[in-house]
């Protein structure tokens, strides 16, 4: 297994520390994400891009794509994401920022309760932070 | 008052009423709730005042089981046994430690918690303990409150925290008893019993100088801990051929002990997220300290052992192998010696070189390291037995075979999840494991030098060897006070237990005497 260095375990702590409380999810502009293409890019775009810690985030999603290699790819990620839901993708997408971290607090809270829970270089992550990671590694 | 048994005639039958074996935390609980009675009372310490090598080495043995610290180093054999250097932790078994759980198999006492409430309560001051109140009302004040966790899944729950060594604390009160004699350097060597092993007559009593003698009593107690308890038992085997009390091959099987395990960290979302209830700190003159542990339901809806963990602040500085590394070379440098991997430890630090500035100041914490420990499923497999060694005095000396099942190390690694679960939900922060999955379940793992089990408690002789009232089965007037009759450990030091069945047992012995 692949250990995540020193130096990228303070990074990504600093990243979960932020997560946890979704204050430093740094969203691109609207517009600037309205003009790279068509919904699903842009939504990938997006959620790639949610935190300022993308080489941390991008260790940890690595190994996340390694234990499941059947993820490996943007469009499955954002899908399980957003929990199979269409809707969820556009809500994601249309929604003011304070919305977006709302609902993926939600969602990341839920993902604890219900144990939906990966063990990722030692880490306990919630599904959805964990995915998140995996399309920061896909997009970086 | 205390008497050398060296000084005793060599053959000499001493007559007394009761007998008390070891003069630990049981032992000396037993003396003191008979002194100023009616009854004469013999104690036996193998040890002298302090620490002697000689007798210690007594202690010596063989380990084959699960990696475990030496069997001489691991007790302590003189006045005030083990307390001698133990760490104070004191609390209650839960209630349901006591019940029979469907998932675990072999578990549950004789009795529920509430048969031991009352003599729990009187084991406080015994150990310089506050007032019986374990739960963190009872402690907390407006500036240490329980971590924000939700729902009830993980409670916080108190422990107190004393070493009161009873060798120290005790000695003039039992040198000063007029009822109660204790003898030094003398060490049980046999059981001796009537010819069917259904009452024991006297014990066989020598010194490692060459002494020899009797003590014949009514009543006899083996207060000698969970290791020499069925060593003794095993010893004595003149007319019982397997042993006292191994009719039914229980004696040394059911060894258990609390696996304990530094698991790693909580990175904390909120550094400033208040830990304090869960340091050791001052209360009106008692010490306390929280700890988490899993409410009765969520150990039932995941089949779990029960268990307790404690986080307590880390530096940043502590987790980092920078840190470490400058600390080594530090140390070198005043030394005037280069340490071994120079370059790797350079290395580190050139690493994480911002740590280390950090670590030179205060007011860094923002982890939480989590020790972890938690109960022993029951396992017959897990057992003490006597080996061909003979020590000093010609006793067989014991093998400790400590076995570990897939419950312990499954119940472990949902536990862990569990806490990862509850940590990341209350927005807490992140659990990290400080191993992965297989090397969690290694020589990690310690013991925490209880020995429990042994001799187990139930009310049928075939599923234990003492009963109820702690009395061997089968035997009229041989009686033990040990965390050897625990039946099911829980996950809490045992000590607070020990004295109180010690109390409960002193109880029993006067209302039968009388």
């Amino acid at each position: 297994m692949n250990k995540i260095s020193s130096t990228d375990r303070r990074g990504f702590l600093s990243f979960l520390v932020r997560l946890g409380l979704i204050s430093a999810f740094q969203f691109f502009p609207l517009r600037k994400v309205l003009a790279s293409g068509g919904p699903e890019d842009q939504l990938s775009d997006r959620l790639s891009k949610v935190c300022d810690c993308r080489e941390s985030a991008s260790v940890i999603g690595q190994e996340y794509l390694r234990i499941a290699p059947k993820e490996a790819h943007k469009t499955v990620l954002m899908d399980l994401i957003c929990q199979g839901s269409p809707s969820n993708q556009g809500r994601l997408l249309v929604s003011d920022i304070r919305t977006t971290r709302r609902v993926l607090r939600e969602w990341i809270r839920k993902d604890f309760e219900l144990g939906r829970t990966v063990l990722v270089n030692g880490w306990f992550l919630s599904q959805t932070e964990t995915r998140l990671c995996a399309l920061t590694a896909l997009s970086t | 008052m205390l008497i050398e048994a060296q000084s005793i005639p060599e053959e000499k039958v001493i007559e007394t009423d009761v007998c008390i074996v070891g003069a630990g935390a049981a032992g000396v609980t037993l003396a003191k709730e008979f002194m100023g009675g009616p009854f004469r009372v013999a104690l036996i310490e193998s040890g002298n005042l302090d620490f002697e090598t000689d007798t210690q080495n007594l202690y010596k043995g063989e380990n084959l089981g699960h990696s475990y610290r030496p069997l001489d180093a691991v007790r302590l054999r003189y006045l005030g046994g083990t307390t001698n250097h133990w760490g104070g932790n004191c609390r209650p078994l839960d209630a349901s430690d006591f019940e029979e759980r469907e998932w675990i198999p072999h578990s549950g006492w004789p009795f529920p918690k509430t048969e031991l409430d009352p003599y729990y309560e009187r084991a406080q001051p015994i150990l310089q303990l506050g007032p019986y109140a374990y739960t963190p009302k009872s402690w907390e004040t407006g500036q240490n409150p329980p971590l924000p966790f939700k729902g009830k899944r993980l409670t916080t729950a108190m422990f107190q925290q004393r070493r009161t060594n009873f060798g120290q604390v005790y000695r003039s009160e039992l040198d000063k008893a007029g009822n109660i004699t204790t003898y030094l350097n003398a060490n049980v060597i046999d059981i001796d019993t009537n010819e069917t092993a259904s009452k024991a007559t006297r014990l066989r009593i020598a010194t490692l100088e060459g002494n020899r003698f009797w003590i014949r009593a009514r009543i006899f107690v083996l207060a000698t801990g969970g290791i020499e308890v069925p060593r003794l038992l095993l010893l004595s085997n003149r007319i019982q051929k397997v042993g006292l009390g191994n009719q039914n091959d229980l004696v040394g099987r059911f060894f258990l002990e609390h696996p304990i395990l530094h698991v790693g960290t909580i990175a904390l979302s909120n550094p400033g997220t208040s830990t304090s209830l869960y340091e050791k700190r001052d209360v009106n003159d008692f010490v306390v300290k929280g700890f988490l542990t899993p409410s009765i339901e969520t150990q039932r809806e995941l089949k779990l052992l029960n268990f307790g963990m404690r986080p307590s602040l880390v530096r940043r500085s502590r987790i980092s192998k920078g840190v470490a590394s400058y600390k080594v070379l530090r140390k070198g440098f005043h030394e005037r010696e280069v340490p071994d991997d120079f370059f790797t430890h350079l290395s580190n630090v050139i690493r994480e070189i911002d740590e280390v500035y950090e670590s030179r100041g205060k007011g860094q914490h923002k982890a939480l390291g989590v020790r972890y420990w938690q109960e022993c499923a029951p396992n017959p497999l897990s057992r003490v037995t006597l080996n061909t060694d003979k020590d000093a005095l010609g006793m067989s000396r014991v093998s400790l075979d400590w076995r570990l099942t897939d419950m312990d190390k499954n119940s472990m690694r949902q536990a862990l999840k569990l806490v990862g679960e509850e940590v990341g939900r209350a927005g807490i922060g992140r659990l990290h494991l400080a191993y992965d999955s297989d090397e969690l379940w290694s020589e990690r793992i310690a013991g925490s030098a209880h020995h429990m089990g042994t001799t187990r408690m139930s009310d049928d002789p075939r599923k234990g060897v003492v009963d109820r009232d702690a009395k061997v089965h089968g035997i009229g007037n041989l009686y033990i006070a040990s965390s050897s009759v625990f039946p099911v450990t829980g996950h809490v030091n045992p000590t607070l237990t020990i004295v109180a069945l010690s109390v409960r047992l002193a109880d029993h012995i006067k209302e039968r005497m009388a």
